[in-house]
């Protein structure tokens, strides 16, 4: 009798697990694919130009396909506007975004606050923030190196007599301040003259075209020199609305530069891979291990492009997205 | 190979169920793997196969569309070539307007239709546009490559275009088709270049359109493995992502598996036509396993469900069939344990049930023990049969020396006239043998066998001239109760030759019977020298076994006699003190005589 109720115990027992695993056979099969969590990455970048972040969006978007993951690109009004950029990065942390890419219009502002903030999730910088403690990262070329290599090339090309003008004007920009300290070493003694175009004190207001135009009135200069794509674009329009030509040497990606480049109005562009850098930023945020494996020593790649040399066949695939 | 010998012992130590259990489950374990793993490597290969196939499908459907496109494009340049510009005197007839028309017909795939001399001056464009300052089309591939070979049409690999400006910062991506053309002059011929631009964005789109969804991808490279289109052709160009496109260019068209960056990737390739293009379609293993990954689990719980089960079933099974023998293995085994015990075999106890062979097996051990006991219980009774008559035998024996005393005696009383001595002696001894007798039986009253004691110490007073006295204290309800004969008087023998025989004083022999919890006791006390205690140890074994003086009966025949006749506690206990007496009291059971003779005669 002992012997049965064991039996009809086990009995019971075997039952009770077929059904488990049967249920759960079940849910495995018909609730896998709802399971997987999409994760969502915020691109935070600075200016309403959202074409001016193709390049950089189009890197981000390839990883978070691959990851499927959602990628959202947030600007601010203003290029300078840190209030408004931390108000983008704590509405984003709030809403449950999984990683934040963040291009600072203020490297030590949105540092010191993320790092005041503490998010708890991946952060990852794309222009150069110094000083940034380790659990955040900055995706980069190397902007000293490449400031430098623009003034060795306007040493290269221009006479020791040159008047250079270098419009340093986002002082807030780490990545901007080091491409200027780059190109300044590289120039140092081995140009004519050397003026520095500086509004600080942002006495023009955020108008940076007037400034420039102000300053091209007041002083004389046979080189100009800018270090970021708004600063470019506001010097080709200062010049074209005086109708002056100056040899500009810049660093910019944007259309402008480009063209201005082919029309010789532009001797050096000084080119980032901006794709990388949104590519990288994402494989970072989303895949940090395999980020790590496979790119742990990789640079961001920049180019030094003139206009004898813009159509070659590695500058092209570069300096000119497929999609346009 | 060490760890099979363990094994093997462990296994062989096992029970029966167990092993069934075990083997049964083994061999379902490793069956269910096998089938599971078959199953899911002929999933994953017809799974490879079938998305192979699919892949080559996609790669002719492409190859069709993008042949389709190219030989549009192909026809569009051989209209411009021989039905617009051959022939054509281009000094002073203009092709603007033909260009025109195929440019407007075809404007979703074209860029721009350009004809240049073999200096790079323009001749005519569609659609009209500023040319660029200081672009020298000599220097660039496409018109390159026409001179190159002047029979041939010429497609580029995807490239900006540089020959016309647009205000608007717009650039251009496409694939040039170029070739030379013959232009004449006022009726001299020179060679120039013929170039349709085609928009790059109908290739990628076409491709796209490919690559929107599934698993894989198709990628397009030129002979020498420059891409032309890939779905990741950006990172590829920043060198993040690798592609096999060198060694692809080479491939034959077929189907491919290969490895690389430490990838398993099955290939499709297949050739475009004329151009010498290849569209490949590439599948990485790790995606179709990502697919298989829902079967997979779905398996794995099924072959643990049904293992599951299996391992139930077989341990039900196992006990099923193996019950019965365990029973009957138990069953013997208590068997077994009762025999050690020296309790008697019990044949009914043998379980008997199961199977056939099972019941067969229990019903021949069952007649195997019936059989054994029969002839243990017969070699028992046999043994005790002789026994019995032995100890009987000797203990009806009288001594002779004893009798021959007694009979001396009786001479000399006869001699000295005292006749009523005589009469007295003879009586008593004419009542000894009467009782010896006993008609047969061995079992007396304790009345008769105290008569018989009583006899035989008158006899022996007379021959000690009265040496002791004696004194018979018997409980009146006792003396019904059975007894066996002459089992008091060697007590009283003794009693004589080693307690009072040789004492100074007077002895003092006191036979007493009284009942005592039940039971009967009957103790015969002298007050001799005594026994030392490791001489008192000894009397009841066999060695203390005595032929000296007395009946030559020792203590051990009496209490033997009584164990055989009376199981259990019964017999002699036997009390000593140096210089103070000896005590033997006989312990039996208290059963009526009537009662004995009655239960002797069933038996």
């Amino acid at each position: 009798m002992k012997k049965l109720t064991e039996h009809r115990r086990l009995l019971v027992v075997a039952i009770l697990l077929v059904i488990f695993l049967v249920t759960a056979i079940s849910q495995i099969y018909l609730q896998t694919p709802k399971s997987e969590t999409r994760k969502h990455v915020s691109l935070i970048v600075y200016g309403e130009d959202t074409e001016r972040w193709e390049n950089l969006r189009d890197g981000a978007a390839l990883v978070c396909e691959e990851k499927n993951s959602g990628l959202s690109l947030l600007t601010t009004l203003s290029e300078e506007d840190v209030s408004e950029q931390i108000e983008i990065i704590d509405r984003e942390i709030e809403n449950g975004a999984d990683a934040l890419i963040i291009a600072p219009c203020s490297s030590q502002d949105i540092r010191d606050h993320i790092e005041r903030k503490n998010p708890g999730i991946p952060v990852v910088f794309v222009e150069e923030v110094l000083s940034l403690d380790g659990s955040l990262s900055c995706i980069t070329p190397d902007d000293y190196n490449m400031g430098h290599e623009l003034g060795e090339n306007l040493v290269e090309n221009e006479s020791g007599i040159v008047t250079v003008a270098v419009i340093s004007d986002e002082p807030k920009k780490d990545s901007v301040s080091l491409r200027e300290k780059g190109f300044l070493d590289a120039i140092e003694g081995k140009v004519g003259k050397l003026i520095t175009w500086s509004d600080t004190d942002n006495r023009m207001g955020s108008d940076k075209r007037t400034f420039i135009q102000k300053a091209l009135v007041s002083e004389a200069t046979d080189v100009i020199v800018s270090f970021d794509n708004t600063t470019t674009d506001a010097l080709i329009d200062a010049l074209s609305n005086l109708n002056e030509e100056r040899r500009i040497y810049s660093v910019s990606t944007s259309n402008k530069a480009l063209y201005n480049l082919y029309s010789r109005k532009i001797i050096t562009l000084a080119y980032p891979n901006e794709y990388a850098m949104g590519y990288l930023a994402a494989m970072n945020v989303l895949d940090r291990p395999y980020a790590d494996k496979m790119y742990r020593d990789k640079e961001i790649e920049y180019r030094i492009v003139r206009k004898e040399d813009m159509y070659d066949e590695d500058n092209q695939t570069l300096l000119f997205p497929f999609v346009n | 190979m060490r760890f099979i010998g363990p094994i093997k012992d462990e296994y062989k130590k096992r029970s029966l169920q167990w092993t069934i259990s075990l083997s049964f489950t083994a061999i379902a374990f490793i069956s269910i793997a096998s089938m599971a793993i078959a199953f899911y490597t002929h999933s994953i290969n017809t799974l490879r196969t079938n998305t192979i196939k699919q892949n080559e499908q996609i790669v002719d459907q492409v190859s069709w569309n993008l042949n389709s496109y190219l030989r549009n494009m192909m026809s569009i340049s051989d209209t411009m070539c021989y039905s617009v510009i051959k022939n054509r005197n281009l000094t002073n007839e203009r092709i603007n307007e033909e260009m025109n028309l195929l440019y407007e017909a075809n404007k979703d795939n074209l860029t721009s239709i350009v004809c240049a001399t073999g200096d790079g001056a323009i001749i005519a464009a569609s659609p009209v546009s500023s040319r660029k300052s200081g672009v020298d089309l000599k220097k660039q591939e496409w018109f390159q490559n026409a001179f190159d070979e002047i029979e041939n049409l010429h497609f580029s690999v995807p490239h900006v275009q540089n020959i016309f400006e647009d205000s608007n910062y717009r650039y251009y991506w496409v694939v040039s088709l170029s070739r030379s053309v013959e232009l004449t002059f006022l009726g001299n011929v020179r060679n120039g270049v013929l170039l349709v631009d085609m928009n790059y964005s109908g290739i990628e789109q076409m491709f796209e359109n490919v690559n929107d969804g599934g698993v894989g991808f198709v990628y397009l490279c030129d002979s020498d493995g420059k891409i032309i289109y890939h779905p990741m052709q950006k990172a590829i160009y920043a060198g993040l992502v690798n592609e096999n496109n060198l060694a692809h260019c080479h491939y034959a068209d077929g189907a491919y598996s290969e490895k690389f960056d430490g990838q398993e990737r099955d290939v499709v390739v297949k050739t475009v036509g004329y151009t010498g293009w290849k569209i490949i379609s590439v599948t990485p293993t790790s995606e179709l396993a990502l697919d298989m990954g829902q079967m997979r689990n779905y398996l794995l719980m099924v072959a643990i469900t049904v293992l599951i089960l299996i391992v139930v079933g077989n341990y039900i099974i196992s006990y099923v069939v193996t019950d019965p023998i365990r029973k009957l293995e138990d069953s013997i085994a208590y068997l077994e344990e009762g025999v050690t015990g020296q309790d008697v075999m019990n044949e009914d106890e043998i379980f008997i049930g199961g199977s056939h062979e099972i019941r067969h097996l229990g019903r021949t051990i069952k007649s195997m023990i019936r059989q054994m006991r029969k002839l243990t219980d017969e070699m028992v009774k046999e043994q005790k049969a002789k026994r019995k008559s032995e100890l009987d035998a000797l203990q009806s024996q009288i001594n002779p020396h004893f009798l021959y005393n007694t009979l001396d005696s009786v001479v000399w009383m006869i001699e000295g006239e005292r006749y009523k001595d005589a009469i007295s002696m003879v009586t008593a001894l004419a009542q000894l043998f009467r009782i010896s007798l006993s008609k047969g039986n061995n079992i007396i009253s304790i009345h008769d066998e105290i008569i018989h004691a009583k006899n035989y110490l008158n006899i022996q007073k007379v021959r000690y001239k009265n040496k002791f006295s004696a004194t018979i204290d018997i409980d009146p309800a006792i003396e019904n109760c059975a007894t066996i004969k002459l089992i008091v008087q060697p007590l009283l023998e003794n009693a004589i030759y080693y307690g009072v025989e040789h004492m100074d004083g007077e002895g003092e022999i006191t036979l007493r019977g009284y009942e005592k919890d039940g039971d009967v006791y009957i103790s015969v006390s002298d007050n001799g020298m005594g026994i030392p205690e490791e001489v008192r140890q000894t009397l009841l074994t066999d060695k203390a076994r005595s032929r000296g003086k007395g009946s030559g009966i020792g203590l051990w025949n009496v209490n033997q006699r009584i164990q055989i006749y009376f199981k259990g506690d019964y017999g002699l206990i036997i009390e000593s003190e140096l210089d103070e007496g000896t005590t033997v009291t006989i312990h039996l059971p208290k059963i009526p005589i009537e009662e004995y003779r009655k239960e002797e005669g069933k038996s």
